[in-house]
């Protein structure tokens, strides 16, 4: 069983006694974590030798320790998952953003804002973007894999496509700080 | 002079003079799921598989010899209109069951399962693992189904108001059951709350780990959210009891004046009671 997150929606629901529905009324994003195979890459970025994975880990940490209860985090790879202990199900298999797009669109039009932070292409990306076009909220996007790859220029086009920013930060740097001046910027 | 008379339920009477002894050797020859003593007709229902043994024991305490009589041994569901005065709190039962008692036409000749009336008042915590603390859902204190629509809200909201208002109902704990249902209505009136708090409710659904059915009625002391009523049930009668196995029907119950009765059991009190408001 995961620990739980200080500031995720389940660290709320003990803290006030109320249900996860109940919590998930002061959510305003929503934060898909692409946690395919190739999350478990290590990037060396400053001598840091944690794996994709783990770099987004800590960082969706700081974020709901700072912003508490105001994130609602969901795993992808084959299928998606929500994870309201704040920490996303380490799934590693493919990269299907689609899935996660067609799970979290229940949630279009009530959040502020979806951020995809993804470090590859998507298995389909088509598919992708056609669920993407069905969305009325803005889709940023955060890239966390090579720089110049075909998977940073797919996220770009995505988030341009719907009124969203696109960022780039070689294996996970600072997505913490980047998601909450999106955020702020709302 | 005694008799063994068969009820409608299939189950037999016994009639005797009153004899301590004679009711003692009754309850150590029947097993207590198989009797139930009527407290209006002041005799004891039981099985009739047990018809022989208790003529056996009138034969040895009174001196009578009384015949066994047959029964319809076919159980057939029975649906029924009730005057319902009460309805108590679910508690486990000798025999494992959980159940809630009702009080009507004189006694306590209805039975609730707890899963019953958890279907019924949309209860159901099967998205969940077990966690008798867990707060349940806004729509299941309001007793309505999860995504109901803003009239249903509404009704359901005055309704359980009139219930669980303190000045009315004097049970323990209803004034917190008061105030969570004011906070309900207070979220679910709104459309755009109720739209979101619909969205955590379908991610909370789809993040719920499925558990042992079983495994979840083993909590005691469910209240329904409603403590009377005139209800149509279906169920099956049994030594002067009808369990219910669905409840069709639950309307409030109202007088020439207009006015809805309301009941409770006050901390302390002997009995129940019932108002008009």
């Amino acid at each position: 069983m995961s620990s739980i997150i200080k500031g995720s929606l389940t660290a709320i629901t003990k803290d006030k006694n109320i249900g996860l529905a109940e919590a998930f009324l002061n959510a305003d994003t929503v934060i898909l974590v692409d946690t395919s195979g190739s999350m478990a890459d290590r990037d060396y970025v400053d001598g840091d030798t944690s794996t994709r994975y783990e770099r987004a880990c800590r960082e969706l940490t700081k974020l709901q320790n700072n912003l508490e209860g105001r994130i609602a985090v969901i795993s992808f790879s084959t299928t998606a998952m929500f994870c309201p202990d704040g920490k996303p199900y380490n799934l590693c298999a493919g990269t299907n953003l689609a899935e996660a797009l067609r799970f979290v669109c229940v949630a279009d039009g009530v959040v502020d804002r979806f951020i995809v932070i993804s470090d590859g292409y998507p298995d389909d990306g088509q598919s992708a973007l056609a669920e993407a076009r069905k969305f009325t909220t803005a889709i940023d996007t955060i890239y966390i894999g090579e720089p110049g790859s075909s998977g940073e220029d797919f996220l770009k086009r995505l988030a341009q496509a719907h009124r969203g920013q696109s960022s780039t930060l070689q294996g996970g740097i600072n997505i913490a700080k980047n998601v909450e001046r999106l955020m702020l910027a709302a | 002079m005694s008799s063994l008379t068969p009820c409608k339920d299939g189950s037999l009477a016994v009639s005797t003079p009153f004899d301590r002894a004679f009711v003692d050797a009754l309850k150590n020859q029947v097993p207590f799921a198989a009797r139930k003593w009527h407290m209006n007709a002041k005799q004891w229902l039981i099985d009739p598989s047990y018809g022989p043994a208790v003529a056996a024991l009138i034969q040895q305490y009174f001196g009578e010899h009384v015949v066994v009589p047959t029964t319809n041994a076919a159980v057939i569901p029975t649906i029924k209109l009730i005057q319902m005065l009460y309805l108590g709190r679910c508690k486990a039962r000798n025999n494992g069951d959980v159940t809630a008692s009702g009080y009507a036409d004189g006694s306590w000749s209805l039975s609730f399962p707890e899963a019953i009336l958890r279907a019924f008042f949309c209860d159901d915590q099967q998205q969940d693992d077990i966690d008798p603390d867990k707060p349940k859902s806004l729509y299941a204190i309001l007793g309505i189904p999860a995504f109901s629509e803003a009239e249903a809200i509404k009704v359901a909201y005055r309704r359980m108001a009139k219930v669980w208002h303190p000045d009315v109902n004097h049970e323990d704990g209803a004034t917190e059951r008061f105030q969570k249902i004011n906070h309900a209505y207070e979220v679910l009136k709104d459309n755009r709350q109720r739209r979101k708090y619909d969205v955590g409710l379908t991610l909370e659904m789809r993040a719920t780990k499925k558990v042992e059915p079983m495994a979840r009625y083993t909590t005691d002391g469910y209240r329904a959210p409603l403590c009377c009523g005139l209800l149509l049930v279906e169920g099956i009668e049994r030594l002067g009891v009808l369990t219910v196995s669905n409840i069709l029907k639950w309307d409030d119950i109202i007088d020439a004046q207009g006015r809805t009765m309301v009941s409770s059991w006050p901390v302390g009190a002997e009995t129940f009671e019932t108002r008009w408001i």
